[in-house]
């Protein structure tokens, strides 16, 4: 599980995930998600190259979603494969963070 | 079905989830599948390690079976019950961070079944790419569907409508199609595998029956909406469809020869149902020659469900008859082996003394023994003794006891070296660790003298032609507790007319039916009341007395009386 942070214009952040966001991989982004919670107001995850995801890396999403609303800021899931989408709406996360279909989409979610 | 253990450990969940989706792959799984199985795998397996409690370790299992088309998954463990297939899905919240897990795998997986076998759980999912209905209609069914009696006539489109309203299931081996007493709403038409009908009561569950595919079970009681009759558990993995009770009737409407097919089938039943009640019958008819526990007559006697406890009643039944008659063969046999053992009678051929001993053995052989064995033609060495325990072992111990006295006995050593010599030998070969009572006396019947050794026994009684009646001493432990021991030789010098009464605790620890005992004084006085008596009449009024005492009572133990009277 790799993770690259980007700041773009505007004061979005964009976190791109590439891999699995299973249990190990949860583990290995856990504490950085916590430091993006933390400090950002804006923030894009794009989930374009995560090939699977379950209920522990829903929870890493779902936590730092909640620290970033309590801010007032905004957050946003973009591109998800079909799959992921499909634990995202099965879950309920996609009620709670939005979910956009590219990343620019959802940097328009979190920037209006 | 592979089956992998996984650690109580997070860290292990993703090569758990790695090791399964390497069989589904292998077996050619869609990765739309995969993603499922993966998914739903990593959410039961965290939940089990993150908030399933266990009293020992939780000893999670992972097992998957995998086709083109479906993949059967199961996980069980150690962990305290817990229903995963209908436990209460928490309301979405969106404060919480968790909790999705039980949500996913129900809705992932097409079928969710939870069991619990003694300590542990299993849950199966059963995940499919087809609907049910449609792979029911597959051409190769219809052929394999019609060599099941029910169907073989039946008109294709009427069996095509039956089998598309029926409902694909799967099942792993050792779980329950179908559950004794419950509901029937619908039938299970096996297309792969083999099933065990299991006949489930209070003393336990006894297989009954098996049955391979193809077959149709459980229509009976689903069509005439009875609670199943008996239980149904797969011995191999099982593809069946379930089908309802609607399109059961609506075929049986288009088909006669379905209907005759099951009355048929009912006919089978009622047969075999007759052929169980005979063999109950016979089964009991030997119980009561087996003389066997009153408590289970009454059961079977009086049964509450007759048929359903059939067939652990009868085996129950059958081994404690087999067992009864064992033991009691074994018994006869002791008891033989040890009447053998004994002299019947021995008379002094020069006239100077009258000599007589009986046993009566209880329903248990016991090891109560005697003896009487001419030294030489003016020496009679008498000895009365008891092992203690029963049954064979103290029977043969007695066997051997009796045997090493007889040979000690003829060594002309003196009474206390001989008695430690057996003593010895009895101690060193004697794995049971049993031992025996001895009284074992020399009587000189020329200079009528007595000399004994008593080793634990019960003091016999010296009888005076006068009527007294004297114990003689009790004297150390008996044979083959000690390694080694020299017993005190006592000496008496008799009377004409005295006599000499021994005996095992068998006479005076003889019971009534309130559990009272014969005891000493009763003994005695019959003893006084008889002075004067032969032998054998003496202890004829001596096991009269005791018989009058227990007045019908059973007796725990052996009864041996030995008497001689000098002339």
């Amino acid at each position: 599980m790799q993770l690259t942070v980007e700041d773009l214009p505007n004061g979005v952040t964009k976190a791109v995930l590439v891999g699995r966001l299973d249990i190990d991989g949860a583990a290995a982004v856990d504490m950085r998600f916590n430091v993006l919670a933390g400090a950002k107001r804006a923030l894009v995850v794009d989930l374009s190259q995560v090939d699977f995801i379950a209920s522990m890396g829903l929870r890493t999403l779902m936590s730092c979603a909640r620290s970033i609303a309590s801010k007032g800021g905004r957050m946003a899931l973009a591109g998800p494969q079909d799959h992921v989408l499909k634990v995202l709406a099965t879950s309920g996360v996609q009620d709670v963070i939005p979910v956009r279909a590219s990343v620019d989409d959802a940097i328009a979610y979190v920037t209006s | 079905m592979p089956t992998r253990p996984v650690e109580d450990d997070l860290r292990d969940v993703g090569k758990a989830v790695a090791w399964a989706d390497g069989i589904a792959d292998a077996a050619g799984v869609p990765a739309a599948l995969r993603n499922d199985i993966q998914v739903c795998i990593e959410e039961a397996l965290a939940n089990l390690i993150m908030h399933a409690h266990a009293e020992g370790p939780k000893a999670i299992e992972l097992s998957l079976d995998a086709d083109e088309t479906t993949a059967l998954l199961q996980i069980s463990d150690a962990c305290l019950p817990f229903d995963v297939a209908t436990a209460e899905i928490p309301a979405p919240d969106p404060g919480r961070t968790g909790g999705a897990g039980l949500k996913l795998l129900r809705s992932f997986a097409h079928e969710v079944r939870y069991a619990r076998h003694g300590a542990r759980n299993t849950l199966t999912l059963v995940f499919s790419t087809e609907p049910a209905s449609r792979h029911a209609l597959d051409p190769a069914v219809l052929p394999l569907v019609r060599r099941i009696p029910a169907f073989a006539e039946m008109a294709d489109a009427t069996l095509v409508d039956l089998l598309g309203a029926g409902r694909l299931q799967r099942y792993a081996a050792g779980e329950k199609l179908m559950t004794q007493g419950e509901p029937s709403a619908h039938a299970l038409l096996l297309l792969d595998g083999e099933v065990a009908v299991v006949n489930e009561s209070r003393h336990g569950s006894a297989p009954v029956a098996r049955i391979a595919a193809p077959a149709l079970i459980g229509e009976i009681g689903a069509l005439a909406a009875l609670p199943r009759t008996a239980s149904i558990t797969a011995s191999t993995a099982i593809k069946a469809l379930a089908i309802g009770r609607a399109p059961l009737l609506d075929a049986f409407s288009h088909a006669p020869a379905m209907l005759v097919s099951v009355i048929g089938q009912l006919g089978q039943q009622i047969k075999n149902t007759n052929t169980a009640l005979g063999l109950y019958a016979s089964g009991f008819a030997a119980l009561e020659r087996g003389d066997l526990e009153a408590e289970l007559k009454d059961d079977l006697s009086n049964p509450t469900n007759e048929l359903r406890n059939f067939a652990d009643a009868f085996e129950r039944l059958a081994k404690r008859v087999n067992q009864e008659r064992r033991t009691r063969n074994e018994m006869e046999t002791a008891a033989l082996i040890q009447r053998q053992m004994l002299p019947l009678g021995v008379a002094d051929p020069q006239g100077r003394c009258d000599l007589h001993a009986e046993i009566r053995t209880a329903r248990n052989v016991g090891g109560d023994f005697y003896d009487m064995i001419w030294l030489d033609d003016r020496r009679l060495a008498l000895a009365v003794g008891d092992v203690c325990g029963k049954g064979s072992p103290a029977a043969l111990f007695m066997c051997v006891t009796v045997t090493m006295l007889r040979l000690a006995a003829r060594e002309e050593l003196p009474l206390d070296q001989m008695l430690r010599k057996v003593n010895a030998l009895l101690y060193e070969q004697n794995p049971s660790s049993l031992f025996a009572t001895l009284y074992f006396a020399v009587l000189d019947l020329d200079t009528r003298t007595l000399t004994y050794v008593n080793c634990g026994h019960n003091p016999p009684y010296v009888l005076g032609a006068d009527g007294t009646c004297a114990p003689v001493e009790m004297g150390g432990p008996p044979l083959g507790v000690v390694p080694d021991k020299l017993w005190p030789v006592h000496t008496l010098t008799l009377k004409p007319g005295d006599g000499l009464f021994v005996f095992s605790d068998g006479v005076t620890e003889a019971m009534d039916a309130e559990q009272r005992e014969y005891g000493e004084a009763r003994l005695i006085e019959v003893l006084r009341a008889h002075a004067g008596s032969n032998p054998e009449a003496l202890i004829h009024a001596v096991m009269a007395d005791v018989d009058r005492f227990a007045a019908g009572a059973e007796q725990a133990d052996d009864i041996t009386c030995l008497a001689a009277t000098l002339r």
